[in-house]
């Protein structure tokens, strides 16, 4: 399961998360929520993770099979413009 | 015609309602952020007092002219130049010049993007762009005016106030006052969830820090997503609790054993205090999240104007890319 990025922290040992290494500034300047970020491999499931909390930040195109890729249409008949 | 302003990827939704107003018989033409990326043909001409706008993808002109109303679902990522490769150098090397160049893009696309919604300002909107960026604070608060439960908050740069707070509430949550987000680092990823502070992480926090959002921690029966269209609330419950791993936040799914959504029917006065909230946003469309606690309190959460809504049409059978698909149509019908 060490490449689910909803598992618990997979830090390799001994490797600081971000908040650890931000500088003095850094950690003055972040909100409490950086000091439990949840760090983990990042891995095929990041990127489902990232499609579904953020769709908007995921690049590519990777949604359920089912749907229809269109990116353009002008009212043409259902599935004309299906890749 | 109707317009649709969407994106080109990841937006599944909007192809759901494009297939009902095709099947409606209604005309429409979609527009994808990207196409003013270089994705599309674009000429916008001021020709002493005669000023024209065209845009043409794959050779054809979209007729604009046609537009009787407009459906804003998303559109540019602000924050896609962040992985191009915008020098030679490698980033590392000139990190400023680096931000300042994006930033200068991104600017130059929002005024853009401003100027073409501009030019569809006389017709009905479906959502408006001006009214998706919600600000939760600003959404807690008039929830509260508006007689919904909300839970107990505090922003605050003080350790001593929110030890004030936690000794009033018990344990806390801490999350963005924004939206989360999470940063990718070549081979890991730092994800910002909901977290609960507990005494001792309250107690090990600086004097002061930069300012941060508390809420009081709810004991969570089950959670809430409605979905709100045009005056009518589509309630869900989803049952996170009984698996440890969504219990704080569903959204950590559990894909193996996902939880069970059903629909549901929310108090009258929840469901009236709720079209008020919407209607004080000025917003006609809005995922809604809310969660009902173990001693019997429905509370408000927080709205997302454009949210998808895919994910309660499809469990409870609400249908709701269909009901998109017919009031884009009144709308278009209205504006003509």
């Amino acid at each position: 399961m060490a490449d689910d990025p909803t598992d618990p922290d997979d830090r390799p040992a001994g490797n600081a998360g971000l908040f650890e290494r931000l500088s003095p500034e850094g950690r003055r300047l972040v909100p409490v929520t950086f000091r439990s970020l949840h760090t983990s491999k990042t891995a095929e499931a990041t990127f489902l993770r990232l499609v579904e909390s953020r769709p908007y930040r995921a690049k590519g195109y990777a949604c359920s099979p089912f749907r229809k890729p269109i990116s353009k249409c002008f009212g043409t008949p259902a599935g004309e413009d299906d890749v | 015609m109707i317009l649709i302003l969407s994106q080109s990827a990841m937006e599944p939704t909007t192809e759901e309602v494009m297939d009902w107003l095709t099947a409606l018989g209604g005309r429409f033409l979609r527009l994808n952020g990207e196409d003013l990326d270089g994705d599309a043909a674009l000429c916008f001409t001021i020709d002493g007092a005669e000023t024209t706008l065209e845009i043409a993808a794959d050779g054809v002109v979209l007729p604009l002219a046609e537009v009787g109303a407009v459906w804003f679902r998303r559109w540019l990522r602000e924050r896609r130049h962040e992985s191009a490769s915008l020098l030679e150098l490698p980033a590392a090397l000139d990190h400023k010049l680096y931000y300042d160049l994006r930033r200068n893009l991104t600017f130059e696309s929002r005024k853009l993007s401003d100027f073409l919604f501009a030019r569809f300002a006389g017709l009905p909107w479906l959502s408006h762009p001006h009214r998706s960026g919600t600000t939760k604070l600003d959404v807690l608060t008039r929830a509260a005016q508006a007689g919904l439960d909300t839970p107990a908050t505090l922003v605050t740069t003080e350790r001593a106030a929110l030890e004030r707070f936690a000794a009033r509430y018990g344990d806390v949550i801490t999350k963005p006052i924004g939206e989360v987000d999470l940063f990718l680092e070549g081979e890991r990823t730092h994800f910002m969830f909901t977290t609960v502070l507990g005494s001792a992480a309250v107690a090990a926090l600086p004097e002061r820090f930069a300012a941060s959002l508390f809420q009081e921690r709810l004991d969570k029966e089950y959670e809430l997503r409605v979905f709100y269209l045009a005056g009518e609330c589509h309630p869900m419950a989803i049952f996170s609790q009984a698996d440890p791993r969504t219990q704080n936040d569903f959204r950590n799914y559990n894909r193996v054993r996902p939880n069970r959504m059903v629909p549901y029917r929310l108090r009258t006065e929840t469901t009236e205090r709720l079209c008020r909230l919407m209607a004080d946003l000025e917003l006609e469309t809005g995922s809604l999240d809310l969660l009902q606690t173990r001693d019997g309190r429905e509370v408000f959460l927080e709205v997302n104007p454009v949210g998808q809504f895919g994910m309660v049409s499809g469990p409870c059978n609400y249908h709701l890319e269909k009901k998109v698909a017919e009031l884009l149509l009144r709308k278009d019908a209205h504006g003509r």
